[in-house]
């Protein structure tokens, strides 16, 4: 009995979260909140019914929301329109106040640091003051509002805005990272084979961007997107490509004209990739060919549960779901 | 039989009117009340029903108040007021019509 009731009251926090967010960008007037509690009465009496149906948590807790539709139309009639336009205008402004106030305190710090560096070293100090200070500042306010962004979008439950904000935060590592070594290294006068290091550090862009398709490609995997095969294979041309490089320079800074052979790599690329095709074409299989080949295929995708009236909103799991 | 959610469009307030001109209720109970009472051929979403009780307690035709807790959350329950009553009546006459146009239409000899 006691372990029911924890469930319960799990799940009604679960509701809740889900009421939170499809609320979270209307003004947080009395009515919308009394209908908020309206909602979860109805919601948990709802998740009751599956359960009791033999449905698991999950399961319940996913039909419980496809069931209620989309339960933010109507909802105009409950709150004043101008008002949640007026709080949405307000977080905007907010946004818009404290970036500019993180800029004024770049610019604090640049003018500060350049001040002194002058006055210690002269132009070239200033000069590597001032890269430091202002390319790294901004890279730093890039990655805070991906981090920012992932959050929010990780509150309203938007997988997809939360994926590009987490993508954004590594771009801003990345760049932030390939500006330090290479302020770094050249202001140290390293050189690559006689060369400035940035035609080196330019593979930290390469590094950064592998980290993003992969992780793209694991979160692919969990939610079984249908573009898995196309990622896969970008990844796959990538590392191909990474290991391409990563040969020839190596050679080349043993003193091999490594180039002149390398580049065999891609020739027996394109070789098993033919191969690969002329396989693949020879074993494609027929696809449907009658109407009832069809039918079963559709049904085979029908959830059990019919909901005779079609809802726009579709069930969103309690985790990440795409 | 699977019948489309479409054909009670345009008639949920009439249902909604007609099932708390018997006793105040709530969402979720209209909801499977109509489910139950369909056979389970008509499966309506609750935001259709919500939908419906803004509209109805807006044009006062019902009036809600909060109920006892029901084991987790609180419960708002509607009671139909006297327009409200007066409302089914016309929309109850209204489909009389309806349905009597329809038969006719759908499965009536024409052009006698």
């Amino acid at each position: 009995m006691l372990k029911r009731y924890k469930m319960e009251e799990k799940m009604k926090e679960e509701f809740k979260k889900y009421l939170d967010r499809k609320f979270f960008f209307f003004f947080k007037s009395k009515q919308i909140e009394d209908y908020k509690d309206e909602l979860l009465d109805g919601m948990l009496q709802r998740y009751r019914e599956f359960t009791a149906a033999g449905a698991e948590k999950a399961e319940a807790y996913k039909k419980t929301i496809a069931h209620f539709g989309d339960i933010t139309k109507g909802v105009g009639a409950l709150t004043d329109i101008r008002l949640t336009a007026k709080e949405n205008i307000r977080r905007a402004l907010r946004f818009v106040v404290m970036s500019l106030l993180y800029f004024l305190a770049v610019t604090t710090v640049y003018l500060t640091v350049s001040v002194i560096s002058w006055q210690a070293g002269g132009p070239e100090l200033w000069g590597i003051a001032a890269k430091y200070s202002y390319a790294l500042g901004s890279l730093l306010y890039a990655f805070i509002i991906s981090i920012a962004c992932a959050m929010m979008a990780g509150i309203i439950n938007k997988p997809p805005i939360k994926r590009l904000g987490v993508y954004g935060a590594i771009a801003s590592i990345t760049v932030f990272l390939y500006l330090l070594v290479s302020f770094a290294l050249s202001d140290a006068g390293a050189t690559f084979n006689g060369r400035s290091v940035y035609s080196i550090t330019w593979v930290i862009f390469a590094a950064g961007g592998v980290a993003i398709i992969a992780l793209d490609l694991l979160w692919s995997l969990k939610t079984r997107s249908k573009y898995m095969m196309l990622k896969f294979a970008v990844l796959g041309f990538l590392t191909y490509a990474a290991i391409y490089i990563a040969l020839s320079l190596g050679l080349s800074a043993l003193g091999f004209k490594a180039w002149q052979l390398t580049w065999l790599m891609w020739l027996f690329a394109a070789v098993a990739l033919l191969i690969y095709l002329f396989f693949k074409l020879g074993n494609k299989k027929n696809g449907p060919t009658t109407a009832d080949d069809f039918d079963e295929t559709i049904h085979k995708k029908t959830d059990g549960f019919t909901v005779a009236e079609k809802s726009e909103e579709k069930p969103e799991a309690s985790g990440d779901a795409e | 039989m699977s019948i489309p959610a479409d054909i009670l469009r345009g008639h949920t307030d009439a249902v909604i009117l007609n099932v708390l001109r018997q006793g105040d209720s709530y969402g979720y109970e209209i909801a499977r009340l109509i489910y139950d009472e369909s056979g389970g051929e008509i499966d309506v979403t609750e935001a259709t029903i919500y939908i419906a009780f803004r509209r109805l307690e807006k044009s006062g035709y019902i009036t809600s108040y909060w109920g006892d807790e029901g084991g987790g959350a609180r419960r708002r329950y509607y009671k139909i007021t006297e327009s409200g009553l007066k409302k089914h009546a016309e929309l109850a006459h209204e489909w009389q019509g309806v349905e009597r146009i329809l038969s006719k239409l759908i499965g009536g000899a024409l052009r006698d």
